[in-house]
């Protein structure tokens, strides 16, 4: 379609050169010769799209036209205004412009780039109506998405209302269970502390702690165990809490002494690990309980242990004095058939004094109060004096036993009497298990940099189900050993503990009907020291 | 050293005394005397003049260490040999005795055949 150009110009010379031009570039021209005409022409023709207009014109301006025209025109309908000025015509230049015209040309007008303006001005009447086109096509579009949009603002908005609401509650009953578990915490009648696992403040202390220590709650609020007792040492609680750090382990329990109100030193247990709540920083909580009163009650028990096992000691001396006597017939006056008898009793009263040192070792253990006073010795030696100690007991079982080691001393770090008490433990077993007419070989091998000492039997071998249970207390590997090879059935708990108490594992292996071996491994020593 | 000869026996318990005199008599070879009581060996040990004393340690009124220290105040008796019988077991309770000055220490209950022995190898190290 040919573009159509209103010319509104009062020179008719002029307007007759700018039709000739643009008719020969190909555009259909309608002429006005003033404003009037020039309107009233825009109304009429709607096919006009652009104007050429002189602004300074009888009767009407073209300043005037254009304003008329803008303030009548459809918004569908596309004009550009292109407007002629004379010399000094700046000001109405510019006045034009900022009521929409696109451009202006000073007369005399420059054909070229009239024609150029003009092409310009096609160009975006052109585009604007395309823009129209896909903007009415567009618009049903974006009015739908515009009400989804409002819709799901909508729905928005009151959802987050809801999760508002709903958070208040959360937080009221997170109130409300903060209160009760205070209550419940309050309630407890141990002490409880609550504390940053970085900062160690405390966040809190319950009703117990701070009647336990005598300070208030702000005592305690933002301050840490190192501000409020003297004798907090940073280094030892991050050793012996490191475990929980790292989360190796889920709760540690161990025993020490707090300071009490009355600036007394109390033995408490402490329980203690780590409460980790997401999105927040983790917590320690510590029980802690007071422990005065076990403590006593052990003490009591151990007195009672050791006073019960001095009274018993005492009449056994007699009897076992006197049964010893008539067992040895030292007096060459014990009738035949009474000595078998006066064995068996003297053997009881052996083990009876075998039963009341096991549980005196046993009341030790429990009580942590056993002793150990380690020296540099040779393992060898110590071996061969428990094996001169226990060659008798074993020439009972018809069983010899064999020392398997060579020169060097095997220098180890031991308590003398216990691991004596140990080797006798382990020879006198290996005796009464072993097959008659067998020997059994005690040896030391080095392991790893440690020491093994092994007793080797070749008697029936411990049957796998008793194997587990081998170093539990009162435990033979058959009910009735008991009574047929004697013994109190502690001895290896006993030894396994006093292998422990130097730095060792007690162990063993067996094979039915090969024999068993028992063996522990002890830090070896430089030679020299030994 | 000469052999031992003269035992002061020392023990609350009447039974222990009369089982302890027959071994070291019959068994040992030893000349015997006995005392129940703390009191009464500190009385007695001046006249029966023993090479060797046998203490019980737990006595009533009079404890075997406080014999002992007794002993050690009179030059008389200050030399004279003691041997600690007891029924404590404990390793501390033990060295609690020889740190006194005792020679040696016996367990109760003693092995009544062997216990002539063990006051010999006691008394041979002096």
């Amino acid at each position: 379609m040919t573009t159509k150009i209103l010319i509104a110009e009062d020179e008719g010379a002029i307007r007759a050169e700018l039709v000739e031009c643009l008719t020969e570039e190909g555009y259909e021209c309608v002429e006005a010769a003033n404003g009037h005409q020039g309107t009233d022409l825009l109304r009429r023709d709607k096919e006009i799209s652009i104007v050429l207009s002189d602004i300074l014109m009888p009767g009407k301006s073209g300043l005037e036209m254009i304003n008329t025209t803008l303030a009548e025109i459809d918004k569908d309908r596309h004009l550009e205004f292109i407007i002629l000025t004379g010399h000094g015509g700046v000001n109405e230049a510019i006045d034009a412009l900022r009521l929409g015209v696109m451009d202006f040309l000073v007369k005399p007008v420059d054909l070229e780039r009239l024609v150029h303006v003009v092409r310009r001005a096609e160009e975006l009447v052109l585009l604007k109506r395309v823009s129209s086109r896909y903007e009415a096509k567009l618009e049903p579009e974006v009015q739908a998405q515009t009400h989804e949009l409002e819709t799901r603002q909508i729905e928005l908005e009151l959802q987050n209302k809801e999760l508002r609401e709903s958070k208040i509650e959360i937080m009221k009953m997170r109130d409300l269970q903060l209160t009760k578990l205070n209550a419940t915490l309050d309630s407890i009648e141990e002490p409880v502390y609550i504390f940053d696992i970085d900062t160690l403040e405390y966040s809190y202390v319950n009703k117990a702690a701070r009647k336990f220590s005598g300070l208030k709650e702000e005592d305690y609020i933002g301050h840490t165990p190192k501000e409020l007792f003297d004798g907090f040492d940073i280094q030892e609680f991050k050793a012996r809490y490191s475990g929980l750090y790292t989360g190796e382990i889920k709760a540690i329990t161990y025993e020490t002494e707090h300071l009490g109100h009355k600036g007394e030193l109390v033995p408490v247990e402490i329980l203690a690990q780590i409460i980790r709540t997401e999105g927040e920083p983790s917590h320690f909580i510590e029980i802690v309980r007071d422990i005065s009163q076990r403590r006593a009650i052990d003490k009591a028990k151990s007195e009672f242990i050791s006073t019960i096992s001095h009274e018993l000691r005492t009449p056994l001396t007699s009897i076992k004095g006197v049964l010893g006597l008539i067992n040895a017939d030292a007096f060459h006056a014990a009738p035949e058939k009474l000595r078998p008898m006066a064995k068996i009793a003297y053997d009881n009263s052996n083990r009876l004094e075998l039963l009341i040192n096991d549980i005196l070792d046993i009341e030790k253990i429990a009580a942590g109060g056993m002793e150990f006073h380690l020296n540099p010795m040779s393992a060898n030696k110590l071996i061969l004096g428990a094996v001169e100690a226990t060659e008798e007991y074993g020439h009972k079982y018809g069983v010899e036993f064999s020392c398997e080691f060579g020169d060097e001393p095997m220098v180890i770090d031991a308590d003398k009497n216990r691991l004596m008490q140990v080797m006798a433990n382990l020879l006198s077993n290996a005796a009464k298990f072993s097959s008659n007419s067998s020997k059994v070989v005690v040896s030391t091998t080095r392991k790893n940099g440690n020491i093994r000492i092994s007793v080797q039997d070749y008697g029936d071998g411990i049957p796998v189900v008793a194997q587990a249970t081998i170093f539990d207390r009162f435990t033979q590997a058959n009910s009735s050993d008991q009574r047929s090879k004697g013994g109190t059935g502690l001895g290896l708990n006993i030894s396994k503990v006093l292998v422990e108490g130097h730095g060792g594992t007690l162990d063993f292996v067996s094979e039915i009907g090969v024999g068993s071996t028992f063996y522990f491994d002890l830090p070896s020593k430089p030679e020299n020291k030994g | 050293m000469t052999a031992l000869n003269r035992i002061l026996h020392v023990d609350d318990d009447l039974d222990i005394l009369e089982v302890s005199k027959m071994v070291l008599e019959v068994v040992g070879g030893f000349t015997i005397e006995q005392c129940s009581s703390g009191a009464d060996a500190l009385a007695t040990v001046l006249q029966f003049k023993p090479e060797l004393i046998l203490l019980d340690a737990m006595m009533p009124r009079m404890s075997g260490l406080e014999v002992l220290q007794e002993l050690q105040k009179s030059p008389d008796t200050a030399n004279i040999p003691v041997i600690f019988m007891t029924s404590q077991v404990k390793p501390s309770e033990l060295e609690a005795f020889t740190a006194a000055g005792a020679i040696g220490v016996i367990t109760k209950p003693f092995d009544p055949v062997e216990l002539p022995d063990q006051i010999k190898d006691l008394w041979g190290k002096l």
